[in-house]
């Protein structure tokens, strides 16, 4: 649905893109996260026809985001990273207006406001002026004008900054439920606990490069935290347990945390059965055992260090 | 107690941390740099016009040229102080019009709150800045005028008096435009209220008092002229300059300007007073979350409670474009000034009627240049503001993501100003409708229609045109007004000066004002204002114009439809370089 080859987008002598290279297939969520500054919002603004690149080219829908503006357009529905209201409209008036803006016939507009003030559960707020709206509102608002043309594509930058957390489970509802609807969306987030529970695919991007694409399965694998298990063992067998395990060949090294034991496992496996065997064997009783998981925000930090390479 | 002796000599126990961080911004902004320079070249430009006037650039003999220089100081005095009179109180106005809007706008007074500047640092170091600004350009002129003194004729004391005068006005401008830009964040909202205020203020007040007073009580003519000086700057310094020419009748220490500048001080310490209350109000409000409360409320009584919602019909940026409100006024507030501003010109009407004034053609000139002229700056300023308020508000990245094409931007952006405007140059129609057959021969009013229309639309356009390319509203209104002052004003006096070096005799100047949209109104008006000519047949109607002599109506109209497709075919061209940069710098 979304094709980037060798994108390059220069300000001046400042090199916002580097040759980026992504794909996105359809009905996917892609999750675009990386330090202020990297090049998500470029990435983003150039899908949306706004920039224009330097180099390379950008496909949405088969269409080229350079050459074929309108139709992509027709295709994206572009949320900026800020939300810019008229103060003169009220809610229904911005959202019909936008319907107009995009070539909806006057008489399906009515349903069709109605149907996206339904889904963002902003029916009750339709007859308030946009600028009263607090931020969270305003947000929503804002999902509701993307989705006011039917886009398969939705482009979304940092939806939930600045929202509190209730608002910010429900817009990662509302997405869900876009998801079921067939959209493809590409969303940027600081908050990247949400990303890690919403997206399929996940690209992290540093000085206008992907430092990363692909699920966080693979991400976990490249980080190598699927060769990785928690221990946990009475604190008085704790010594027993590290001598015991440090003399299995599969293991690499055991390393003693506050309350449990990491264990690294050379072959790039988790064997968790081995651990269990080698313990029981030896009398030391087990708590538990579990394989070791990173989060999102480690895993973008271990990335953008340069630390995978 | 150095730190006290310091504190007191460099009044930052008055300006604050502000007026530091104002100096700090204001130092990196390339357009105050510009500014300066503009201001410069404008000056040389005029001081070289006189030269070329008064002495001529060809070879005259030296003896000639040293009889004439006394003269040429005056000249050149007298000039540049009314030129910088005028153009400091506009940079003025402009450079304060968003200074308290921005901080309420980026909710950074609610911040400032929380700190221990106080409301009156915020407003010392927002006006105070910017005056200093405003009297380096000033000071600018200084040198000029001392070199030009030099020459003999002018007085050391006219330089101080002059420039005090210029200082008042100016503080007194700022003053205003700053209590203004508390109240809405749109800059030029800010700009077109501080404009009719010292419309008002300046013309319309002093006629209507010192007619009444002359008429209705037993008082002479000279003690209310002297009463009105006090109080008009305008009037002080027109008085000022036609002394410096004519033989010194009356010296000028009797001016009366120690009391002038005092009132006019006075005025601005109470604005500058009344800013530092209101600021602070707006300032807790904001610091407590309750000015986007009271904004909600408004904004509930307003909409929910008044106005049905509307729907969207035709070009949805069109019917966004006419349906915006120019001011964002209550029903009462916009009622009131209509009223005031009809009833000052209706009464302005009455005493020049009662007066025999309006028999006379001149009479018909002055409305028809303060009117077009008024609405020449409303149209070059809104013109200014329709891309530039879009990014302020964000929302232009979002109108180009849709389906709207660039020429529908453009076309709504363009019948937009048209729409705000409107009322405007409506004032100029009425004035000729209402007096046609009385006092305006018919035929001035298609006439009058066929100059202002490609005037408008060529402001307008290049308006378009800077909005686009500027990203600041500041920016882009100065560099509009500037650039539409300079078609009509700067180029005939540079064909003046060319003619002049280059031996063209008044060939250049002739053919350079018949493209003037403003000679043009000054002739038709020349030509059907007043009794004498309001009554003529059509076929006895007789216009002189530089180029091509008397010419009848029929000849008239087709010269101002030429001259006019002129301005429509520039102004289709900005619209085309509009098009080429409008998906350019979008953020």
């Amino acid at each position: 649905m979304i094709e980037i080859t060798n994108l390059t987008k220069c300000y001046g002598e400042l090199q916002a893109l580097v040759n980026l290279n992504l794909k996105i297939g359809q009905g996917d969520i892609y999750g675009f996260i990386g330090p202020n500054g990297a090049g998500k919002t470029t990435t983003m603004r150039i899908l949306a026809t706004l920039l224009e690149p330097t180099r390379g080219q950008a496909f949405v829908n088969g269409k080229n985001v350079l050459t074929q503006g309108k139709e992509v357009r027709r295709t994206v529905g572009y949320m900026p990273d800020f939300m810019g209201v008229y103060d003169d409209l009220k809610v229904f008036e911005y959202l019909e207006f936008f319907a107009a803006a995009f070539d909806i016939p006057s008489k399906q507009r009515k349903s069709i406001v109605e149907g996206v003030l339904e889904l963002t559960d902003l029916v009750g707020k339709k007859n308030a002026a946009v600028d009263s709206l607090s931020r969270g509102m305003q947000q929503r608002l804002g999902l509701a004008r993307v989705l006011i043309h039917d886009p398969k594509v939705l482009i979304l930058d940092e939806p939930a900054s600045g929202l509190d957390p209730r608002a910010r489970i429900e817009i990662r509802e509302l997405l869900r439920e876009l998801k079921k609807m067939g959209k493809t969306i590409m969303i940027s987030s600081h908050i990247l606990s949400e990303l890690e529970e919403i997206c399929d695919y996940v690209g992290i991007i540093e000085h206008g490069q992907l430092v990363f694409s692909g699920t966080l399965e693979e991400i976990w694998k490249k980080l190598g935290t699927h060769s990785k298990v928690r221990v946990t063992v009475f604190h008085e067998h704790k010594q027993k347990a590290i001598e015991l395990l440090n003399a299995v060949p599969e293991i690499e090294k055991v390393t003693e945390q506050k309350s449990y034991l990491l264990v690294n496992f050379t072959d790039g496996q988790t064997a968790g059965s081995v651990v269990a065997k080698t313990l029981v064997h030896g009398n030391v009783d087990i708590i538990s055992i579990e394989p070791e998981k990173m989060k999102l925000d480690d895993a973008f930090l271990q990335l953008t260090k340069g630390m995978v390479h | 107690m150095a730190t006290i002796f310091w504190k007191a000599t460099t009044l930052s126990w008055l300006t604050g941390p502000i007026f530091d961080k104002e100096l700090r911004i204001s130092s990196r902004r390339k357009r105050n740099y510009f500014l300066r320079v503009a201001y410069l070249l404008i000056l040389l430009l005029v001081l070289a016009l006189i030269w070329a006037e008064e002495i001529g650039l060809r070879s005259n003999s030296i003896g000639y040229q040293i009889s004439r220089l006394s003269q040429v100081g005056l000249v050149i005095t007298g000039v540049v102080v009314m030129i910088q009179f005028y153009l400091a109180q506009i940079i003025s106005v402009v450079m304060l019009s968003n200074s308290i809007s921005d901080e309420v706008y980026h909710k950074t007074l609610g911040v400032l709150m929380s700190t221990p500047i106080s409301t009156l640092h915020v407003v010392a170091g927002k006006i105070f800045s910017k005056l200093l600004q405003i009297t380096l350009l000033l000071c600018l002129t200084l040198p000029i005028l001392g070199i030009v003194r030099v020459f003999g004729g002018v007085p050391w004391n006219f330089l101080l008096i002059s420039f005090c005068i210029t200082l008042m006005a100016v503080i007194f401008a700022g003053m205003l435009t700053l209590n203004f830009s508390i109240h809405d964040k749109h800059a030029y909202i800010a700009i077109i209220r501080t404009v009719l205020a010292l419309l008002l203020l300046y013309l319309f007040l002093p006629l209507f008092l010192g007619w009444i007073v002359i008429e209705h009580f037993d008082v002479k003519e000279n003690a209310v002229f002297k009463w009105v000086m006090v109080a008009n700057p305008l009037l002080i310094m027109q008085v000022l300059v036609q002394e410096l020419f004519s033989p010194r009748s009356i010296p000028f220490s009797t001016f009366g300007w120690g009391w002038h500048c005092l009132f006019m001080l006075t005025g601005s310490a109470l604005l500058f007073l009344r800013a530092v209350i209101v600021v602070r109000k707006k300032a807790l409000l904001q610091a407590c979350g309750q000015l986007d409360r009271i904004k909600k409320k408004r904004g509930f009584f307003l909409f929910t409670k008044m106005d049905k919602i509307r729907r969207v019909k035709g070009p949805p940026l069109l019917w966004k474009e006419l349906r915006s409100s120019t001011f964002n006024m209550g029903v009462v507030k916009k009622t009131l000034s209509v009223i005031l501003i009809a009833g000052s010109i209706l009464i302005s009407y009455y005493i020049f009627e009662q007066e025999n004034f309006l028999d006379e053609a001149d009479c018909h000139i002055m409305y028809g240049m303060i009117f077009s002229i008024s609405g020449l700056f409303f149209t070059a300023t809104f013109a200014a503001t329709t891309i530039t308020s879009e990014k302020n508000s964000r929302t232009w990245p979002i109108l180009l993501s849709t389906l709207v094409t660039d020429w529908q931007i453009i076309a709504a952006k363009v019948i937009g100003v048209f729409r705000r405007s409107a009322p405007f140059w409506s004032i100029l129609f009425l004035h000729a409708i209402f007096f046609t057959s009385t006092y305006i021969h018919p035929a001035a009013l298609p006439q009058i229609i066929t100059i202002i229309v490609p005037l408008v639309f060529f402001a307008t356009s290049s308006g378009v045109l800077f909005s686009c390319l500027f990203k600041h509203t500041t920016s882009a209104v100065i560099a509009n007004l500037i650039f539409v002052a300079l078609i009509w004003g700067g180029i005939p006096l540079l064909a003046v000066l060319i003619g002049e070096i280059m031996h063209l005799g008044d060939d250049l100047i002739e053919a350079v004002i018949m493209l003037n949209p403003f000679y043009h109104l000054g002739e038709i008006l020349n030509s059907t204002g007043g009794s004498s000519h309001a009554g003529k047949l059509w076929s006895q109607l007789i216009y002189h114009w530089k180029i091509g002599g008397e010419m009848n109506f029929i000849k008239t109209m087709i010269m101002l439809t030429a001259v006019g497709s002129l301005h429509i075919a520039a102004g289709v061209v900005f619209l085309v370089i509009t098009k080429i940069r409008l998906r350019k710098k979008i953020v």
